[in-house]
């Protein structure tokens, strides 16, 4: 037996999650002494023992840490031994913040939920209940250093049974901020429209499921805002809910108790098990099963529907009585803006939309929307990374400058990055409202004073008149540096696949619509990008849009742009295709061609399948962003035959750059609609596009010596268009990325940005360099 | 991205063109100013100090050009325009108009006819204001220099109490004196051949008769009611509002519901995507007003035909120091932009 001795140093998320308990327990199992203690943003191991002992105890650290733990770096080095006879934790010295990583916050764990269903725990019927493993932590906090006393937890003075667990270093309680129980913690009630308290506690859970089942309509409080629910079984609810909503047809979200319960309508097979029941319980959209035991207007005209289980105990306890229940559980928000979360302001301005209120009394310090993920490719994409890994940093695989990213408009985060680490905020929404655009500046000043990063460089999208824009030049100055839109999807992706400093990709950027490096609008973008530059070298056709973002609203007006040259004017008319204001607004868009009056030209994707879902009859008129691409979507799942469309490719205009021809695509559809049905030619739209898009990719990066090929955008949330370019650049032997931590929309964007103003090379001048 | 050549949109009345004038004119010219409003202040005009006379009166001078295509539109011509646009920018200085030049710039080969039908015009709206035409100037130049006709004007006024647009002051009501966007979406219509089914004649008036009653109205205090006026011309309300709201140091919150259109006006713009804030007018004045005497103001215009729409559109706030917001019918808040020239499409 040979004795060692070493000195670990860890930081990340290593405090209040049970780091330190489970050290302890760690080193008394490999027959280790020495100590744990705290120092602030780190945490001081010192183990000493046999040599095998040590090793094991070091394998063994990340892989059995506690679920909440995360650890950005583990430091050791061999010090001289010195004999110590026990393990202790070391009781942290006044003056010594606990300012690490703030924990995302976490699904109820199966230890306190089995107390909370346990009639002789403490914890019996308490939706509260939390411990070091589980709970709510970001959106609790509001401000620094991470004590109880700056969280919403301070209305809460611990009991002394609760106080006890709380300073108990072996209690799975200790030192989870969060700690409460019956006697010292928030409280729960139902009430009415007015505010009056119908019950409280249990009962009031009760009633409110009973209530749910009913048919009624509820807004539940939860850990980051607002939930407005209704039973999903019933189509009566459901479509009622639309009416007051003034939402026909955007998907709801629903909770099912488990995934025995979700199996029964969704299909979970592949990845998406694994995402819908891990602890960070995200919105999974799923495929609806054969099954499909749901009312049909839960995700009308879609295959797929976004799965969530319960998180909290409220959520949890909601299903005690019906375990078989399925609730719709949207967010309680107009789309865009923010998600209610306080309690006066939901009897506020939910009224007319719920009948009853379940409410508590623990205030919310950050809003926190769901997360929603998707399964592309077999891989799991974030539609909005929010609730459960907000503020759980990305590492960068090179070190910047401090920087801050404050996004584009719609979806939009903020981010923060210093160092190796980058903060992407929550979801904050289209800050084209001025709601939703105050709060993005209190996002950012609270991602701010959280990470305690004071940016030197602030980046913005090149767009002139974004809100986040002129923000970004009020706080950053002259020197605010302006990134263009697909760039930043790039630098998003590269950082997210860890390429190190002098990698070269070929980007492939594809969405709606960005303000492009040249003044015109671009969405359909191939790029030779690195971190310090990049060149447009392809791209789709410009179409023009007429009317401008009206015809982003308005599917059937970008079907007259893409086809306005090719078809004569009886023809066009005849087109199946349906405007808000009737015939006039078909002749006046027309009109619009020929004179050119507010009509933009853009290469942007999504327009490109916004009108192939109008002319193929699936989505004729818009009610949310993104339907006619998602309806489209999913109507190609349905496709029986493969049908080829033309991929033409031209030299475009004054820069002679190749350009897909989306005209004779959309012209191919509509000659063969006759032919074939819609859902064929839905598959075909997506096929042809993606094969288009990867040919040209593959040819420019054979050119150009490049080797990687990258996809961002919202389109990449688009199954079939991703698996098919990354199915043929793999074919080729490119290797093809994804977007792993940082969602393909535009919440990516600030992630970008912050990498941009941190790898600033030239502080003089406000853009990276681009060729367009 | 900076230009070395003169685009349209230096003209055009949006940012780019603020940045030319701030750039170029502003810098080179060093003596700007002959009385208490120079030309850094960007007004609608400046004043002019009457040095030997015992008097508080300034006078006020301003300028402006028209082009126009085509010069001759329904209902009225360019020559409508060129007196009424110089009459209105002396008016809402709050200064009395005097007198006007006119100077004409034509290309060979314009009809003698159309001339004396554009002279014609200016005589009429010169006359429906009372202002004499007292001096100008006549030019011609060759076909391949111009296809049309410009015509320039300038004004001469008086006042004792000028009226600027930096005059807002948090409380003040927002009032506007008729529908907004005839004019641009009119002309549009007429130009480009758009069927809108409508009528929709081109609002081009002198506003002088209009506004001098409410120029004398006084507080029990003796100050002016009228805090802050400006013409929304090119740019329309969106750009109006913005220059008073940075100007005066204040915000402004419009209330959607209460701006007039003519329903005409908001189908076109909802048809052709165009913010009908953005539209241009020529016979419209925004008004600032002190809290409380909003009903005194509009009860005086809405006597006046010009004046039979006015509005109480907003008021100016505290909060949003410079920015202009406009809440709908909902509750829903927008910032009202500064006009970009073409307008960007934002919605990804
Ligand atoms: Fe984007
Ligand atoms: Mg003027
Ligand atoms: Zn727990
Ligand atoms: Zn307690």
């Amino acid at each position: 037996m040979q004795n060692e001795s070493r000195l670990l140093h860890i930081t990340g998320i290593v405090q209040g999650v049970g780091f330190r308990p489970f050290i302890y327990q760690l080193a008394k199992a490999n027959g280790l002494s020495g100590y744990v203690k705290n120092l602030g943003n780190y945490v001081e191991i010192l183990i000493e023992g046999d040599r095998e002992c040590l090793d094991n105890f070091l394998k063994e650290l990340p892989e059995k840490k506690p679920p909440l733990a995360k650890i950005t770096e583990l430091r050791t080095k061999n010090v001289p031994f010195s004999g110590y006879s026990g393990f202790i934790i070391v009781p942290s010295e006044s003056g010594v913040f606990e300012n690490s990583i703030i924990p995302p916050d976490t699904a109820i764990c199966e230890q306190c939920r089995s107390e909370i269903f346990d009639p002789s725990s403490r914890y019996y019927h308490y939706p509260f209940t939390v411990c070091t493993n589980c709970g709510p932590r970001y959106t609790t906090v509001r401000t620094l250093p991470y004590d109880r006393e700056n969280t919403t937890m301070a209305d809460f003075p611990l009991c002394p049974e609760c106080e006890k667990e709380y300073t108990d270093p072996l209690n799975r309680r200790y030192h989870a901020q969060p700690v409460c129980c019956p006697k010292c913690g928030p409280e729960i009630w139902l009430s009415d429209r007015e505010g009056n308290v119908l019950s409280r506690g249990y009962e009031a859970i009760t009633s409110a499921s009973d209530l749910l089942q009913e048919g009624s309509i509820l807004a539940v409080k939860g850990f980051g805002g607002f939930h407005i629910a209704c039973n999903a079984r019933q189509e009566e609810p459901v479509n009622e809910l639309r009416r007051r909503l003034k939402r026909p047809e955007q998907p709801f979200a629903v909770m099912a108790k488990n995934a025995g319960v979700a199996e029964s309508f969704a299909d979970l097979e592949g990845a998406g098990r694994e995402y819908l029941t891990s602890h960070r319980r995200p919105i999974t959209v799923l495929p609806r099963s054969e099954e499909f035991n749901l009312a049909d207007s839960v995700s009308p005209g879609l295959h797929n529907i976004g799965v969530m289980l319960p998180y909290t105990g409220t959520q949890n306890l909601l299903f005690d009585r019906v375990p078989d229940a399925v609730y719709v559980m949207t967010s309680a928000n107009l789309p865009g803006r923010p998600m209610v979360v306080d309690n006066r302001e939901a009897l506020e301005k939910l009224k007319g939309i719920v009948d009853f209120y379940l409410l508590h009394n623990r205030v919310i310090a950050n809003r926190n929307d769901d997360t929603v993920i998707r399964i592309v490719n077999g891989q799991a994409a974030f539609i909005r990374r929010s609730r459960g890994y907000v503020p759980e940093p990305v590492e960068l695989p090179f070190e910047i400058e401090a920087s801050i990213g404050v996004g584009a408009e719609m979806n939009s985060t903020v981010t923060v990055a210093k160092g190796k680490l980058a903060y992407i905020s929550q979801y904050i929404g289209n800050t084209s409202h001025v709601e939703t655009y105050r709060y993005h500046s209190e996002v950012v000043r609270h991602l701010i004073r959280l990470t305690g990063i004071e940016p030197l460089h602030w980046s913005c999208d090149l767009h002139p008149s974004f809100n986040t824009t002129r923000f970004a030049l009020k706080m950053g100055g002259e020197n605010t540096l302006k990134i263009q839109h697909h760039y930043a999807h790039m630098l998003a992706l590269m950082a997210d696949n860890s390429l190190p400093l002098g990698s070269r990709i070929l980007g492939i950027a594809l969405d709606g619509v960005g303000y492009g490096g040249d003044g015109t609008i671009w969405g359909g973008e191939l790029f030779e990008s690195s971190y310090f530059g990049y060149e447009r070298i392809g791209h789709l056709l410009p179409q023009p849009m007429p009317g401008g973002d009206l015809a982003s609203r308005v599917p059937s007006r970008m079907v007259l742009g893409i086809l306005f040259e090719k078809l004569g004017r009886p023809e066009l008319e005849k087109l199946p295709l349906v405007f808000p204001q009737g015939d006039r607004e078909l002749s006046t868009v027309l009109k619009q061609l020929e004179t050119g009056i507010n009509v933009v030209q853009s290469s942007s994707t999504g327009r490109v399948l916004d009108a192939a879902s109008a002319l193929l009859e699936i989505c004729k008129i818009r009610t949310y962003d993104g339907e006619p691409a998602m309806k489209l979507e999913s109507a190609a799942k349905k496709s029986t035959h493969v049908v080829d469309l033309p991929i033409v490719f031209k030299k475009y205009g004054g820069s002679g750059v190749p350009v897909l021809d989306t005209t004779e695509l959309l012209l191919g559809a509509y000659e063969l609609s006759g032919k074939y049905s819609p859902e064929n030619l839905a598959f075909a739209v997506e096929e042809s596009l993606a094969k288009g898009i990867s040919e040209l990719s593959l040819s420019l990066a054979a050119k150009r010596g490049l080797e990687k090929i990258g996809l961002s955008g919202g389109v990449a949330y688009n199954d079939h268009i991703t698996s098919c370019i990354a199915g043929t650049v793999a074919e080729a032997g490119f290797e093809f990325l994804a977007h792993r931590q940082a969602p393909c929309g535009d919440g990516c964007i600030s992630f970008g940005q912050a990498i941009a103003g941190g790898l600033r090379t030239d502080p003089e001048s406000n853009q990276v360099p681009g060729r367009v | 991205m900076k230009s070395n050549t003169i685009s349209l949109e230096h003209g055009a009345g949006g940012e780019v063109m603020q940045a030319l004038i701030g750039d170029i004119i502003l810098k080179n010219f060093r003596n700007k100013s002959a009385g208490s409003i120079g030309l850094d202040s960007l007004d609608d005009g400046s004043t002019v100090r009457l040095e030997n006379f015992n008097s508080s009166s300034e006078l006020v001078l301003t300028t402006d050009s028209h082009v126009i295509t085509p010069a001759f539109f329904p209902d009225t011509n360019i020559g409508r325009l060129a007196v009424a646009g110089t009459i209105n920018d002396l008016t809402v200085m709050g200064a009395k108009p005097l007198a006007l030049t006119c100077a004409v710039i034509m290309p060979e080969g314009f009809p003698v006819h159309d001339f004396e039908e554009i002279i014609k015009t200016m005589d009429q709206t010169a006359a429906e204001a009372g202002v004499p035409i007292i001096t100008g100037d006549t030019k011609t130049v060759e076909k391949t220099a111009l296809d049309s006709i410009i015509l320039n004007t300038a004004g001469l006024g008086i006042t004792d109490s000028p009226v600027r647009d930096s005059g807002l002051k948090p409380g003040d009501r927002i009032i506007v004196t008729g529908t907004i966007g005839d004019h641009g979406i009119s002309l549009m219509a007429h130009r480009e051949g758009f069927d809108f089914d409508t009528d929709l004649v081109s609002d081009s008036a002198p506003l002088w008769k209009l506004i001098e009653p409410v120029l004398k109205l006084r507080t029990p205090q003796g100050e002016p009611v009228i805090t802050a006026m400006k013409d929304p011309t090119r740019g329309g309300l969106a750009n109006a509002l913005n220059e008073m709201a940075e100007k005066s140091g204040a915000g402004i919150l419009l209330e959607e519901s209460l701006i007039p259109y003519k329903p005409a006006v908001t189908a076109a713009c909802e048809m052709l995507g165009l913010d009908p804030l953005e539209v241009a007018n020529e016979g419209k004045a925004i008004i600032g007003v002190k809290a409380g005497f909003e009903e005194d103001v509009l009860s005086i215009l809405r006597q006046h035909p010009y004046g039979k729409d006015a509005a109480l559109i907003g008021e100016v706030t505290d909060e949003n120091k410079g920015e202009v917001i406009l809440r709908n019918r909902f509750g829903g808040m927008r910032y009202v932009d500064v006009p970009a020239g073409d307008p960007i499409p934002r919605v990804c």
